[in-house]
């Protein structure tokens, strides 16, 4: 539904979310990767094979000492704490070959156990959404320059810093103490893990649906899309005329550029067109009239949802 | 492959980029994060029919000594009580030396420490007493508290016994109000949700509302606001239709637009100049208070005579001996307690506006004394501050408190609401006073909870205490140590108060260690399952 940016770190504190080349250096899935293989947590192919993946690893590296998957008395462990143990647990260092995507695997194996305990509390539906650090890659894929960025460019980033990245409390999220997504250790008072972190520690904030969140994303997609370059660099990505007012095909190329995996539906569409109609007969320029069609985008369900 | 073709998940396997810095994590993490910790259940409230009731916790860190005001030491008898020389409710003046005793006075038929005869000031800007605290007070006392480190003694007030839901989400996960949960900057607080709900801790500032409500607050440029608002209906149409196109793909995603809905209606509605609000809560609170603290009024037993130091110990703030004339000039003008005026505005706001059913605050202790010719505050953790010393200031800053509660309650009742809301006061343990009159420790054998709701008829004090047993042997005598209840066969736990307090949210209790105190008849009227409050 949304497409991914590229993450670049340069440091913690300041993420430079700059577009990478997508195919550049990585091995390309087989395509039999993506085929359906049905899985056991409902969320599509890729994730069934990494899950599949993760159950071998821990029987093969971790039942041993910590019991078969299904028994396992390290349930719910994340992968940042099957890294930390790995580097401190003395019978565990041999496991130090394997990758952060094999201990990611083996942590999702862990955790899919979890996530149909909690279902048993009472609740009939999985919601699956966005955390803060998604949730900005993927503005920041739709919204800011490939190439070349200028200061208005920046201007989209810091709000997309100021408004997602800063408030872990809205979408979750791992952070630490000293990450300006925390303030005064919000991110110790939520989630999993105890009061009070220490320098080294990380804490797990649930991402989850509430007020707050959509409060914030709301404020974000306005603010960004104010910013005209924000309209010219989606438009320029979905490769549409924004010189020209919206009409249903060009409407149908944006919302199949960020909204992937959902064929756009007609309904929809045609709504979107009264939208930019709406604008254009209020004497509003196709600038604007894509603007406020962006602005129904960014800020409907399917920018949360995974 | 054409990038434009891919699925979504696909990008995540094909980017495999690792940082190498645990927070920034590959995009596998990053999904997998997304997939165990993203679950949206329903709210409670819809699955199981739960209305809860409104929870504020205030909890004062550092714990502070609670038997001049809301511990109440021999409410209904006072055979055999033995007094210890650090605990006291007014001054004893004999020649050349002064002490402190344990008096009470009868309020609604119960005997409460001297406090009580005292009035404090009105919102109005007359005074008031404060027998109304009593009319809905349930305090439990001789709790057994299982540690007694600060830290770890605060995260039992939010988790206790290792419950898998913390008391600050015992409600909110039961609730629609569109802030689960609020934290006043509390170093311990927890918010352990069933539903996957997330609080928001606003650290203390000159407008905490703002923080708070940031949210939504809209901030745009008028002219985009203009285009905005003229489109509103084909924008919201739009929204609408890609929602439903959301739910269908995914049904959780019901969840997603009821929370844009309710953001949405709030950042329509908007809240007004916050500013002047904010202003004018802080000054209502600030007021009380400044006003309890007045060092000229007449507190007959308290300041009505001068308190000379003699150097010793038995003079002491903090472990600084205090020198001078009269202890009585330590409470000045300039006088506060830190952050009271603060988090009750927040707390009234957030309550009156049905903005969260779950806040919990953080006032503190006295600041600005005057010590010695310079200016100090008053730690809550009183080990090296002596019965003089204590005992005049925790009786000024408990007029604050109380009259800050009386003001919020009276708020509450305005509002109808006070039935609905339960307020929990304490610490996070207990003081056991030293014999010696130096100080108090830490009385984690023997803590209390004052809790105030409308629906409760009081005043009832539940939980047993023993007369002369110490914690160590520098604290013997009736202090609050936690003896066992007839129908428990043990002291109070925190089991107990857990369950008591869900019961009263009307939310099951986050632990299965014990069962609520209390039950309710068919008429809706609260009474006791166990024996009123005994000393042993």
């Amino acid at each position: 539904m949304k497409s991914i940016a590229c993450v670049t770190a340069t440091g913690f504190l300041t993420l430079s979310y700059n577009a990478c080349s997508k195919l550049n250096g990585f091995n390309v899935l087989d395509s039999a990767d993506t085929s359906s293989l049905g899985s056991s947590i409902g969320e599509g192919p890729l994730a069934a094979n990494q899950l599949a993946a993760g159950k071998d690893l821990y029987e093969k590296n971790c039942a041993l000492c910590h019991g078969t998957l299904a028994v396992s008395t390290k349930l719910g462990k994340s992968a940042f704490e099957i890294t930390q143990a790995i580097a401190t647990v003395p019978s565990m260092t041999s496991l130090q070959s394997l990758t952060s995507e094999q201990v990611a695997q083996i942590a999702l194996a862990l955790n899919t156990n979890i996530l149909s305990l909690r279902n048993d509390a009472g609740a009939s539906t999985r919601l699956l959404i966005s955390n803060r650090y998604l949730l900005a890659s993927q503005l920041n894929e739709l919204f800011v320059a490939s190439s070349n960025l200028d200061s208005n460019d920046t201007s989209i980033q810091t709000t997309i810093n100021s408004l997602i990245m800063n408030h872990a409390e809205g979408f979750g999220g791992n952070c630490s103490r000293n990450d300006p997504g925390c303030v005064a250790n919000p991110c110790a008072n939520n989630g999993t893990c105890r009061g009070k972190l220490n320098s080294s520690e990380n804490a797990e904030v649930n991402p989850s649906s509430s007020p707050v969140r959509k409060g914030y994303l709301i404020q974000a997609c306005e603010k960004i899309l104010t910013i005209d370059k924000s309209v010219g660099n989606l438009g320029l990505k979905a490769s549409i005329d924004i010189t020209q007012s919206p009409d249903l095909s060009t409407l149908n190329s944006l919302a199949l550029f960020v909204f992937r995996e959902l064929p756009p539906d007609s309904s929809v569409i045609n709504q979107l067109l009264t939208l930019a109609t709406t604008a254009k007969s209020g004497g509003m320029a196709p600038l604007d009239q894509w603007r406020f069609v962006m602005l129904a985008l960014c800020q409907s369900s399917s920018m949360d949802l995974l | 492959m054409d990038p434009k073709n891919l699925k979504r998940r696909d990008f995540l396997s094909l980017m495999g980029l690792s940082t190498g810095l645990p927070l920034l994590q590959s995009p596998l993490q990053v999904l997998i994060e997304a997939i165990v910790l993203g679950a949206q259940q329903k709210a409670m409230a819809q699955s199981l029919g739960i209305s809860p009731r409104k929870y504020l916790h205030i909890l004062q860190q550092g714990a502070p000594p609670r038997w001049t005001f809301d511990l109440f030491l021999t409410p209904y008898s006072s055979t055999g009580f033995v007094p210890n020389a650090q605990l006291g409710t007014t001054y004893v003046h004999s020649s050349g030396s002064t002490s402190v005793a344990y008096t009470t006075t009868v309020k609604k038929n119960i005997n409460v420490p001297a406090l009580w005869q005292f009035n404090v000031p009105a919102a109005n800007g007359g005074t008031r007493n404060m027998d109304p605290l009593l009319d809905n007070l349930l305090q439990l006392r001789g709790i057994e508290v299982g540690n007694p480190d600060h830290g770890a003694a605060q995260e039992l007030q939010f988790v206790p016994l290792g419950a898998a839901q913390s008391m600050s989400a015992l409600s909110a996960d039961a609730s629609n109000a569109p802030i689960p949960g609020v934290n006043l900057s509390l170093d311990q607080y927890q918010f352990k949700s069933k539903a996957a709900k997330a609080a928001i801790t606003v650290p203390n500032g000159s407008n905490m509302l703002s923080t708070l409500l940031s949210p939504f607050v809209r901030t745009n440029s008028s002219s985009f606001e203009v285009k905005r608002k003229a489109l509103g209906p084909a924008l919201d149409a739009s929204i609408a239709l890609l929602n439903q196109a959301a739910e269908a793909q995914n049904a959780g995603a019901a969840s997603l637009t009821t929370s844009a809905k309710a953001a949405s209606d709030l950042l329509s509605k908007g809240f007004g100049d916050l500013n002047s609000i904010w202003t004018n809560l802080y000054n209502k609170y600030n007021s009380l208070a400044t006003r309890s603290l007045d060092p000229t009024q007449s507190l007959p037993g308290i300041n009505d005579q001068v308190i000379t130091p003699d150097g010793s110990t038995l003079f002491q703030i903090d472990g600084t001996l205090i020198t001078g004339n009269d202890l009585r000039g330590m409470i000045t003008t300039s006088t506060r307690v830190s952050r009271l005026a603060e988090h009750f505005a927040v707390a009234e706001y957030v309550l009156l506006n049905n903005l969260s059913d779950s806040i919990s605050i953080g006032p503190g202790s006295l600041s600005g004394l005057t010590v010695n010719n310079s200016s100090q505050g008053l730690g809550a953790d009183e080990h090296t501050t002596s019965a003089n010393v204590s005992l005049i200031l925790n009786s000024y800053m408990n007029l604050a408190y109380a009259a800050c509660l009386l003001e919020l309650i009276d708020q509450l009742k305005a509002k109808n609401i006070f039935n609905e809301t339960v307020i929990v006061m304490g610490g996070e343990f207990g003081r056991s006073p030293r014999k010696d009159a130096t100080g108090s420790d830490h009385g984690y054998l023997g803590s209390s909870s004052s809790i105030y709701c409308g629906a409760l008829s009081g005043p009832l004090v539940l939980g047993n205490i023993y007369n002369l047993k110490g914690q160590s042997d520098a604290d013997a005598g009736t202090w609050g140590r936690g003896a066992p209840v007839n129908e428990l066969g043990r002291a109070l736990n925190q089991g107990d108060w857990a369950s008591t307090i869900a019961f009263l949210l009307r939310v099951p209790s986050p632990t299965t260690a014990a069962t609520s105190l209390l039950t309710s008849a068919t008429d809706g009227s609260i009474s006791s399952l166990i024996e009123k409050a005994r000393q042993v």
